[in-house]
């Protein structure tokens, strides 16, 4: 019998995320760090590992969600040495996990990195995950040898940023009360900035399509993906929204964390700067703002005619994003500016 | 003669007090009109504040809104009636003081994030009417006279042409103040509808002696101070240790 749409979406319900064999490095609570086994046929490339510090938001295997859609794939092709931060599922025992506490992990993870070789890492912080790197090595600037911003967050209230506009008359600490935040919440927020194409024309683009075991199973790791939310912290959640989306204090010159002032200005090392024009959820001016408040003369913006997912799991990204870094790693360097810190 | 003007002033407060009560003197010293009234004054405030603006169609739309949302469901008429009895007003004291308060609190909450879900439909409502419009405006119109429309035979380019619509009007009001405003609204006012109901449910935990949520956060805020002293202590020994 010849199968049918739904026969196939229905026989690739369990279709496997996580395509690159990887081992565990480092546990701490729940955060886990991963290194990623080099490919065979790749030769290492002379440049520092590479840590990847991905969102609290959603999980990381979006970034190596299948051999043909996989950026870290892309990364030990290269020849790479990847290492992954993996945040885990907070719950309750995680409420009280602040911004500073995010922080130590990514410092436990560059101390776990850099173990027994000479110092610098290149760190290459994924959306959520670029504003705490950069937070990070605007903290320990020496820590850092290079830096990857892909569809980070820098200036939180551009004109086109909807969810901002959305965020500005919440009051956090009612809406959050003191525990974590739902991730489904969160997911269906992100669904309403576009509900017509997010909820109804992509299923049915899927169902009016042939039926291809290959297409059925992209599409469900994808949903799998979507959906697979986890909770995040209470406190760190309450943070973020009001340090950097209501206050935008990362380019107001005003954060602290722990205590310690985060001057972007320290941020000398050079920078990559990722995005992608068609970005809903982080709009390229949002991202492209870096370039006016680090202290680095190195800076490079590479902008992408893609979405925000499209940075990771297009065809077109598979192409052009890991070779971008690859690339920029290799580059040249120019020389580190130094940073005098203001009281 | 002392005792005698305490006990005047009493009665004449206790009178002044049981008028305000009685529904059959109306509104009095006490303050605004009984809350059955309210819908009605506010709805007048607002129309006058439309009319003042010397906006016809702003004042038609006011009202327009105050009709729909009295009729979107006869049922509710009823419902509103219940949470705008004049109890929840009462002045609060004696032993259910904080019972009567707490469930004010809520049931204003409640009243507060379902007007602001009213506000957010008839957005919604809004913004479909105008995507409804712009879309058959696009099946049946040209700017060019000369070269009519091409009727659209294809249910999928329709379909997708009705998400084009429908998105573009939603892009617009989702960024409106009204949008943004009302949607604000009843997320911060859910927010205080549950803050409540947890008070609530702390208070029967206390009762059946089961741990409350305040206790296990002071509980876990202990928990952590102890484990970064810890931590304090092990990199002291770490670094004691080098040192030797």
């Amino acid at each position: 019998m010849r199968p049918t749409t739904w026969s196939t979406l229905s026989n690739a319900r369990e279709a496997q995320v996580g395509a690159s064999a990887r081992e565990l490095v480092l546990r701490r609570d729940k955060m886990q760090l991963f290194r990623y086994s080099s490919l065979a046929e790749s030769t290492p490339a002379p440049v520092a590992p590479i840590l990847i510090v991905y969102a609290l938001v959603n999980r990381p295997y979006l970034l190596d969600l299948q051999p043909d859609r996989s950026l870290i794939r892309g990364l030990l092709a290269a020849g790479l040495d990847v290492y992954l931060i993996d945040w885990g599922y907070p719950d309750g025992a995680d409420r009280l996990l602040t911004l500073e506490d995010y922080l130590s992990y990514i410092d436990d993870c560059v101390g776990a990195v850099q173990q027994g070789r000479k110092p610098g890492i290149s760190l290459l912080g994924v959306c959520q995950g670029g504003t705490l790197s950069l937070c990070y090595t605007a903290l320990h600037p020496a820590r850092v040898s290079d830096l990857i911003t892909m569809v980070t967050p820098v200036d939180f209230k551009t004109p086109s940023d909807l969810l901002s506009r959305w965020v500005q008359p919440l009051d956090v600490d009612t809406w959050a009360g003191s525990g974590n935040v739902a991730g489904e919440m969160l997911n269906q927020m992100f669904l309403a900035l576009m509900p017509f194409r997010l909820t109804q024309q992509k299923y049915v683009d899927l169902l009016q399509s042939e039926p291809d075991a290959a297409r059925a199973e992209n599409f469900m790791r994808m949903e799998q993906w979507i959906f697979d939310s986890p909770d995040l912290a209470g406190t760190a959640f309450r943070q973020f929204v009001r340090w950097f989306y209501q206050e935008n204090r990362l380019v107001e010159g005003t954060l602290s964390i722990g205590g310690q002032r985060v001057d972007l200005a320290a941020v000398t090392q050079p920078v990559l700067n990722l995005y992608g024009r068609r970005d809903h959820l982080v709009p390229p001016e949002a991202s492209a703002a870096l370039q006016g408040l680090i202290g680095s003369r190195d800076y490079t913006a590479r902008e992408f005619d893609l979405g925000h997912v499209g940075m990771y799991t297009s065809s077109r990204a598979q192409r052009e994003v890991p070779a971008a870094i690859a690339e920029w790693l290799s580059r040249p360097r120019k020389r580190r500016t130094t940073y005098k810190r203001r009281r | 003669m002392r005792g005698s003007k305490m006990s005047d002033d009493f009665m004449r407060q206790w009178q002044q007090w049981a008028s305000a009560l009685d529904p059959s003197r109306g509104a009095s010293w006490w303050g605004p009109p009984p809350p059955q009234a309210m819908p009605y004054a506010d709805l007048f405030e607002r129309f006058a504040a439309a009319a003042g603006a010397a906006s016809g169609p702003e004042a038609a739309r006011a009202f327009g809104d105050w009709l729909r949302d009295q009729f979107r469901d006869p049922g509710a008429l009823w419902g509103n009636q219940l949470f705008t009895s004049a109890s929840w007003s009462a002045p609060a004291f004696g032993p259910m003081r904080e019972h009567q308060l707490r469930a004010e609190r809520m049931t204003r909450a409640w009243q507060r994030a379902e007007e602001a879900r009213q506000r957010c439909a008839r957005l919604w409502s809004d913004m479909l009417r105008e995507a409804a419009d712009t879309f058959s405006r696009g099946l049946t119109a040209t700017d060019a006279p000369a070269a009519p429309a091409a009727p659209v035979t294809d249910a999928r380019r329709l379909y997708d042409q009705w998400i084009n619509a429908a998105e573009a009007a939603y892009a617009r009001m989702a960024r409106s103040t009204d949008f943004v405003k009302a949607q604000g609204d009843f997320i911060n006012f859910s927010g205080e509808m549950r803050r409540e109901l947890s008070d609530y449910a702390a208070g029967c935990a206390k009762f059946l002696d089961l741990p409350t949520r305040a206790e296990l956060d002071s509980v876990h805020e202990r928990l952590r101070a102890l484990q970064t002293t810890v931590d304090k202590l092990v990199a002291q020994l770490a670094q004691g240790g080098k040192a030797a």
